[in-house]
């Protein structure tokens, strides 16, 4: 199996990301960067991708646009990744 | 401000880049929404998505692109997997391959950030895997060898002869 280490983006409140450890970056300072790093192996990653596809393939059976686009990266998530680091990293 | 716009001009998430397999169109769609609203377009008095009916999607480990990481542009370390895939459709009848890059939502989830589909061949026309190597699928040599090879046996053997 694989690690993550996030420094995870905190604004008002603190989501704790799945499986992550989750830290405080400076003293009395929230972080608002995060950085992630994956191990995986190539049997986790043919695992994840089979099952993202097994998970596709369910959807389009039903036919239901809906179910398949949702398997799409909801907006706004990875924009905010995105601002956070480059406002720290520029 | 700039660090707060230069990022979103920089990648546009969930895109989906569709060759064929939805309409006989190449489409490139960003955003959920231009996503599902093309894939809801009536085509004989069907959503486009049940139209084409997509299905048998399966990784494609027999290429070199077999799922890998990938480090997203402008990030030092924020990953995700990319990978190829077939897949096939009904309407018409094709067999496609693919390939997608999925990054992790909040809730760990993966998504996906780019999916591009590509009609490969339409079933009973598929192409076939010979006449992609042409003349040479034999002889086991380059280019340069098979010219080689052939000056030498015209010099061998001359039709005409020029004196001087």
């Amino acid at each position: 199996m694989y690690t993550r280490n996030v420094r995870p983006g905190i604004g008002s409140s603190v989501k704790k990301l799945a499986g992550a450890k989750c830290y405080l970056h400076c003293s009395g300072v929230f972080s608002s960067w995060c950085t992630e790093k994956m191990d995986m192996s190539a049997d986790d990653l043919q695992a994840i991708a089979v099952n993202w596809l097994k998970s596709l393939e369910v959807a389009s059976s039903t036919g239901d646009t809906t179910s398949f686009v949702n398997h799409f990266l909801p907006g706004g998530w990875l924009r905010g990744a995105f601002l956070l680091l480059s406002k720290y990293t520029n | 401000m700039r660090s707060y716009y230069y990022p979103s001009t920089l990648i546009k998430p969930h895109v989906l880049l569709d060759f064929l397999c939805f309409s006989w169109k190449f489409r490139t769609l960003s955003g959920q929404e231009s996503i599902r609203a093309y894939l809801s377009e009536h085509v004989d008095d069907k959503s486009r998505f049940e139209h084409a009916s997509p299905r048998n999607f399966k990784v494609d480990s027999d290429t070199v692109n077999v799922p890998s990481q990938f480090r997203l542009p402008g990030s030092r370390s924020t990953e995700g997997i990319q990978g190829a895939f077939t897949f096939s459709i009904t309407h018409p009848a094709a067999y496609g391959r693919g390939f997608f890059r999925l990054v992790q939502d909040v809730d760990g989830t993966w998504k996906a950030l780019t999916l591009f589909t590509n009609m490969q061949d339409l079933v009973g026309y598929e192409e076939a895997s010979a006449s992609q190597c042409d003349l040479h699928e034999d002889r086991k040599m380059t280019w340069k060898d098979d010219l080689d090879q052939k000056f030498r046996a015209i010099e061998a053997d001359p039709i005409v002869l020029i004196g001087m």
